[in-house]
């Protein structure tokens, strides 16, 4: 399906690497021994030939932005040129929300998107994040591969909370239990913080020792503390690419309770992250009738 | 369970709940005399992090007390506070938390009786709902496994 919009994603990337649009583009290239696909990093014209873009593309790239190099060649006046589907895109305007990176130093190749594969290579199943996932045509781009909604593509169906609305249904003392045998394996390797595009703080909180919120050692005692602080600073931010669960070594589903919330913020604040660059973050504002019947 | 006592740690406002739990102790109001109480410029001031510390620390409660909706020192702290713990609560529960741990109060300067009943309230709940294990048997989880580790390791 995705052929066509290969080719004209190369030839696009090709055209801005040549006049000089743009200092590189961040997308997806053939991965090791050309199984999968791993994020090529093309800074010429002919580097841009080796651009992909199929249904194993499953990575979200604006992670790329906020880290150091981009950050430098956007300061020093270059353009970054990346490819997002509209999960994607959403974390871009997040980052733009945030004023992490400014309009004019990235150029987005916006992607049409029916879903994208799940972690496991050979798993031929749509990513659960893909099931009923609301931006087909991505909700920021300047150079747009696919027709959109013109071409009737649709999301894989599917609930997207299925999972959440499953765990929600169970007994406290079950999630409890549920999350303690979950996190017992964590490891503090922080690869979910690593791939999380929306966590770019210079200096994380888990390296912070004065005073130290959360316990350096890798043994389960801060584990929890550890997660909960993430989700809190994730909340109304987590635009639900599911990277930190792919990226946990420990198999632990901690995009679960980043949805979760999203889930909870969006029912109750009515604020769907990344969905408008123009929007007021949803914890930068408030409203009067805000819900406050927990309050004594 | 008899001999529970909880340990409940409170976020004061400085310009209302804190002055208001100083009038529970001018004018003599008897309360509940677990709660420790930490200073804090406005709701607003709390995060989320110093929540979730004082819990893994130890704490089988928490309170924050701010100032009445409307009557913000810095005109909207405790509405911004209000979305955050809205969403904390969220949380704690979402991970098996009772989220009744985490208690939320409007009092003003003005009322000392509030902050005594609130306390012996939350006292009270916190106390039916026992200590709060979660925390601590995460690190003790580890150290039985350590334990085994370290066992193996000696054969």
């Amino acid at each position: 399906m995705q052929t066509n919009s290969e080719s004209r994603l190369r030839e696009e990337a090709r055209k801005l690497l040549a006049t000089g649009a743009v200092e590189v583009v961040v997308g997806y290239g053939r991965g090791h021994g050309g199984e999968g696909v791993r994020p090529l990093f093309a800074k010429s014209a002919d580097e841009a030939g080796g651009l992909v873009f199929n249904e194993a593309c499953v990575h979200n790239l604006a992670t790329y932005l906020s880290k150091e190099p981009c950050r430098q060649m956007m300061l020093r006046g270059g353009r970054v040129g990346i490819v997002a589907k509209g999960c994607d895109a959403r974390a871009i305007v997040v980052l733009l929300q945030e004023g992490q990176i400014s309009r004019d130093g990235v150029h987005v190749i916006g992607m049409v998107c029916e879903g994208v594969r799940g972690a496991g290579a050979e798993d031929d199943d749509k990513a659960f994040k893909c099931r009923g996932c609301g931006v087909v045509t991505p909700p920021l781009y300047d150079t747009l591969i696919g027709d959109g909604d013109a071409t009737g593509a649709a999301p894989p169906e599917g609930d997207p909370l299925e999972d959440v609305n499953e765990m929600s249904s169970l007994p406290r003392e079950e999630r409890g239990d549920f999350w303690r045998e979950q996190l017992s394996r964590c490891i503090k390797c922080y690869a979910c913080r690593q791939a999380c595009p929306m966590c770019y703080c210079e200096t994380c909180i888990t390296e912070k020792s004065e005073p130290q919120w959360i316990d350096k050692p890798s043994h389960p005692r801060g584990v929890l503390a550890y997660h909960l602080i993430r989700a809190m600073h994730l909340a109304g931010r987590c635009v639900g690419c599911g990277e930190c669960g792919r990226a946990c070594p420990m198999d632990i589903p901690v995009d679960l309770i980043s949805r979760y919330l999203a889930a909870e913020v969006e029912g109750a604040f009515d604020y769907r992250a990344g969905m408008d660059p123009e929007a007021t973050p949803v914890f930068r504002t408030y409203g009067e009738d805000d819900p406050g019947d927990f309050i004594g | 369970m008899a001999d529970f006592r909880p340990r409940i740690v409170a976020f004061l406002c400085n310009w209302c709940s804190y002055a208001g739990a100083d009038l529970a102790g001018t004018t003599r109001k008897k309360h509940r005399a677990d709660v420790r109480i930490i200073r804090v410029p406005c709701s607003g001031r709390v995060a989320p992090a110093m929540i979730v510390k004082a819990f893994e620390k130890g704490a089988d409660g928490v309170v924050v007390g701010g100032c009445h909706p409307g009557d913000c020192h810095y005109v909207s702290g405790n509405y911004h506070a209000r979305r955050r713990f809205y969403t904390l609560r969220k949380l704690l529960d979402f991970m098996g938390i009772e989220e009744e741990r985490f208690q939320v109060t409007w009092c003003s300067a003005a009322e000392g009786d509030k902050w005594a009943e609130t306390v012996n309230r939350v006292c009270d709940l916190v106390e039916g709902l026992g200590p709060l294990t979660t925390f601590r048997e995460m690190g003790e989880a580890v150290s039985s496994e350590m334990r085994e580790i370290k066992k193996v390791a000696d054969e």
